[in-house]
């Protein structure tokens, strides 16, 4: 095996991680940059928010109802178990709301981005709107990223509000608790460092899904074959980077608030 | 209007350009031949700026494109139509929305003007008003042609470059659209490239011919002269056609 061929790997990721900074520069400095297309803006906020709402509320209500289920086991065996709507809620607005939200989105959005614009790149529509002397970025990935950094902390809420509710019902069902106990409870187990926490680890996750996925759509090649290359690669790139950036998230906020 | 001095470009060991000099004046029809991987399609990428020779230059009314900011780039870009070879239509948007884009991007026209000219363009193209609602996968393979065709003269752009425009639609659509270009010469005086392997289209537009061959430009004359041309690579590309025809 030659030098060559050990080292093309490691100068391969090397020019993915330096392309995909430059998009990213280039992203954030469009910011505010004209021109701005907030109609655009707009049907994205619909595409990864509106849309996404059935996916969101059924991961959501399935979390917060096993996480009910297995803690009114283990807490009932304690009597311990009025601290079931405290270990939902702190569980889920942390760390499980944030985490499975994003998931699920990298799942529906980050495709369907990577999708979308990888067909335009193959079939030449990104070349005709630069060859119009359109800028790409600032036409397809601005609103993208833009619409991710607002809809992922308002999808987390959602999330995270109907999966206490799960909890709620199955509190209700299995150990007969009342509404105002199990919401006491949910509300005594969250602080601000946790509200904190559970809104601005979705808004990072926002930005690396629709980056992502934006990338790997902008640098599709090898025709249909290639779109669909690039539509897994944006799911498991957006994954693997969500739980990476949760895990150092994490341990800064646990810095930042001390627990 | 365009002149390509000593442009280089390689990709990896691959040599796509060796040198290459070429000028477009106004009303003029350059038809650049070749086979396919030749090279034909890079030359009118690089005109537009979206890639960078490794050397060379390329000026666009008189701008230096290889070496201009984003601003100046974009501007130029504006002056110039470019028809794809599959058309590039925006998909997601009616024919009437693709070709209103441009103007919709440079503002400050009245949605009335909007569709006064997108209809202007499609009667230019000998489309029916009726298509601006259509989407592009409503669209036959010619009429997808003479779309992109009426997009891309909606700024009434003085250049207009066809990539492999003809070759792939039946034979009135290729007609048709043949008929299209000389009709923009004429009428308005833009300067066109067309590059093609469709030897009977290229004789059909061109004013002058260019073809070219392993980076390099091996014969240069007008439609006369290609017929006549004793050149060994000319001869083997207009009888390899031939014969396919």
């Amino acid at each position: 095996m030659t030098t060559a061929t050990l080292t093309r790997p490691i100068k391969t990721a090397l020019e993915e991680i330096q392309n995909l900074s430059i998009l990213i520069g280039r992203t954030v400095s469009a910011f505010i940059r004209p021109p701005f297309y907030w109609r655009d803006t707009w049907v994205q906020m619909d595409v990864i928010g509106v849309q996404s709402l059935i996916i969101v509320s059924l991961t959501g209500i399935f979390t917060g109802m096993v996480l009910a289920l297995q803690s009114s086991v283990q807490l009932s065996a304690f009597g311990a178990s009025l601290f079931v709507g405290q270990l939902v809620s702190a569980s889920v607005v942390r760390e499980l709301g944030p985490v499975l939200t994003a998931l699920m989105v990298a799942g529906r959005v980050g495709s369907g981005i990577a999708a979308e614009l990888g067909s335009m790149r193959v079939s030449e529509q990104i070349d005709a709107l630069e060859a119009m002397g359109t800028d790409p970025i600032k036409k397809l990935v601005k609103p993208r990223v833009q619409a991710g950094l607002v809809m992922l902390p308002v999808l987390t809420l959602i999330t995270d509000t109907i999966a206490i509710f799960g909890g709620q019902l199955i509190a209700w069902l299995t150990l007969n608790q009342g509404f105002s106990t199990y919401w006491n409870s949910a509300l005594n187990g969250l602080f601000f460092s946790d509200l904190f926490t559970g809104l601005a680890k979705p808004f990072v996750f926002g930005f690396i899904i629709t980056i992502v996925a934006c990338y790997m759509g902008l640098r599709t090649t090898g025709g249909t074959a290639g779109v669909g290359r690039s539509t897994t690669q944006a799911v498991v790139v957006a994954s693997v980077l969500v739980l990476a950036s949760d895990f150092f998230l994490t341990k800064l906020f646990i810095e930042i608030f001390g627990h | 209007m365009i002149d390509l001095e000593d442009v280089h470009l390689s990709f990896s060991e691959n040599t796509v350009l060796d040198g290459i000099w070429l000028e477009v004046d106004r009303g003029e029809t350059l038809v650049v031949m070749g086979g396919s991987g030749q090279g034909k399609s890079t030359i009118l990428r690089i005109i537009l700026g979206l890639l960078e020779p490794d050397s060379g230059r390329v000026y666009v009314h008189g701008v230096n494109v290889t070496y201009t900011s984003q601003e100046i780039l974009d501007q130029v870009r504006r002056q110039i139509g470019m028809v794809f070879q599959g058309g590039a239509l925006f998909d997601s948007l009616t024919v009437g929305d693709n070709l209103a884009f441009r103007l919709h991007e440079e503002k400050g026209h009245e949605e009335e003007e909007v569709i006064r000219v997108v209809q202007e363009k499609l009667s230019f193209v000998d489309l029916e008003p009726k298509v601006a609602s259509l989407m592009p996968a409503e669209l036959s393979g010619g009429m997808r042609k003479r779309v992109a065709l009426a997009r891309a003269i909606m700024g009434s752009p003085r250049i207009v470059l066809y990539d492999d425009t003809t070759p792939s639609v039946g034979c009135i659509a290729a007609q048709t659209i043949t008929a299209l270009i000389n009709k923009l010469r004429d009428q308005q005086g833009v300067a066109s490239i067309v590059v093609t392997h469709d030897i009977g289209a290229a004789l059909a537009v061109g004013d002058r011919f260019a073809m070219l061959k392993d980076g390099d430009i091996v014969f240069e004359g007008t439609g006369e002269e290609v017929l006549a041309t004793d050149n060994p690579d000319v001869r083997s590309f207009i009888d390899a056609r031939m014969a396919g025809a």
